[in-house]
């Protein structure tokens, strides 16, 4: 869609700035993900010099109103104006760790120049709801990966056995295969037909309280992370299932996920 | 084949340097070909002497000739501030400032999620380390005001806040010379909540 295209070779868009990587003197290539073109990077000329035009405009999270020009290879910033800066965010260690696992997969699992407005509207709500929780951030990170995955079209089936169809009411015991893309019932999980040959390792147990979870996670919006209670071993449990079924199906390491343990508090 | 084999290697080598592509190290390597021998003999002694002899000083993990800095060894220096910057480069930036005279602390980086940089890889020990002998009473958090400096700022203040130091963040808002109508609101923001009774 070319709607905001303006004549000439100026063009409008709406963003949430991912990432930024440095580039020459005093430049920086800004990856954002816009209502119109998805996923794409631009260079903010002398963004890193104090004096710059940019000032904090283009910083992870911020929300803003960008007017580009098209570049030969990589498009040039030239105006931005910010919608919403998302300053809960940046103020709490914690909020920045897990909001920027956020934007990593965003990055990762989107395609340059792939329009997609559902992941847009999506990343802007996630944003919000992140600002304004204060328990259980572990979980809302698990939320956003299962409705990201949801809207990728990578959604695991957590409600019924993917091989024979049984409702997960009528299990025994619950198997989750990142291969097979969701959960298994006993029965399923030890046929050797049904197991793919390369991922026989990859099926594993899950608790029926992790699933029901994940299926709450699903629903949940900013006032539900603030009441749901889990134990710290089921929050374990679901972040865990959640991670994996992303390094199977996302070939790209997530390292924004790596630091988490190690900042979090 | 286009050029000579030392040529080859000269611009090889020349394309490995930060913003030199093919094109411009391909005119950098002709260029010194023309220069007189002396010449390019200072330039690769300087290369080869600034590897071998700078290091890391063992206390603030500044750039060094010795094994301790030049400001770690000024007795004229307070020992009791200490300001914790990300690079050697903003050291110096900050000296030519000239109005600070404590000591300083490079934690060689900052933290960065996206890029998988945690606090472990950063000289935090280290700063931890130097905290022990109670000399310390402030510690001014001097990374830069973006999201990994600030990230980095919070995550030292939470470590050092609990042992009874004083935790400072340098200002951030408006750039002297600046206008305030071209001031974003994040920065104004900023500017704002760091205001001061005149």
């Amino acid at each position: 869609m070319s709607s905001h295209k303006v004549k000439g070779s100026l063009y409008k868009a709406q963003g949430i700035v991912l990432k930024s990587v440095k580039l020459g003197e005093a430049d920086k290539i800004i990856t954002f993900f816009t209502d119109s073109y998805g996923k794409t990077s631009a260079i903010a000329k002398g963004l890193r010099r104090t004096k710059s035009k940019f000032g904090g405009r283009l910083e992870p999270f911020t929300h803003i109103d960008l007017l580009l020009y098209k570049g030969k290879n990589l498009d040039i910033i030239t105006q931005t104006e910010i919608i919403g800066s998302f300053s809960e965010i940046r103020k709490d260690l914690n909020k920045i760790t897990y909001g920027l696992a956020v934007l990593d997969l965003v990055d990762k699992i989107s395609v340059d120049g792939e329009k997609d407005k559902k992941v847009f509207e999506f990343l802007l709500s996630s944003l919000r709801t992140l600002s304004k929780i204060s328990t259980n951030i572990d979980l809302f990170l698990v939320a956003f990966d299962l409705k990201l995955l949801y809207l990728s079209g990578f959604m695991p089936v957590l409600n019924r056995c993917v091989i024979c169809d049984k409702s997960v009411n009528f299990f025994k015991e619950v198997f989750f295969s990142c291969g097979r893309g969701g959960l298994l019932c006993e029965r399923c999980s030890h046929c050797f037909d049904c197991q793919p040959r390369e991922a026989g390792a990859d099926i594993s147990l899950v608790s029926f309280q992790g699933v029901s979870l994940l299926l709450k996670l699903l629903k949940a919006d900013a006032n539900d992370f603030n009441e749901i209670k889990a134990s710290e071993n089921l929050k374990k449990e679901v972040v865990a299932v959640v991670q994996r079924f992303i390094d199977f199906h996302i070939h790209a390491r997530l390292k924004s996920r790596e630091c988490i343990n190690e900042l979090k508090y | 084949m286009y050029y000579a084999a030392p040529v080859a290697v000269l611009i090889e080598e020349l394309t490995k340097l930060p913003s030199i592509g093919p094109k411009s190290a391909q005119r950098l390597a002709f260029h010194l070909l023309k220069v007189s021998p002396e010449e390019a003999k200072k330039l690769s002694d300087a290369i080869v002497d600034v590897k071998n002899k700078i290091k890391f000083c063992k206390i603030c993990f500044n750039i060094t000739e010795g094994d301790v800095c030049e400001l770690c060894r000024d007795t004229n220096r307070d020992d009791s501030l200490l300001c914790v910057v990300g690079e050697p480069r903003d050291i110096i930036a900050l000296e030519r400032a000239g109005n600070y005279r404590g000591r300083y602390h490079v934690l060689e980086g900052v933290v960065s999620p996206i890029d998988g940089i945690g606090p472990g890889d950063l000289r935090i020990k280290e700063l931890l380390d130097r905290l022990k002998d109670d000399k310390v009473r402030e510690i001014i958090l001097a990374t830069n005001p973006n999201i990994e400096g600030e990230a980095t700022a919070m995550y030292i203040a939470r470590l050092v806040k609990p042992l009874g130091i004083m935790v400072t963040r340098i200002a951030s808002g408006l750039p002297v010379g600046g206008d305030l109508e071209y001031a974003d609101e994040v920065t104004l923001g900023k500017a704002l909540e760091g205001r001061r009774e005149m």
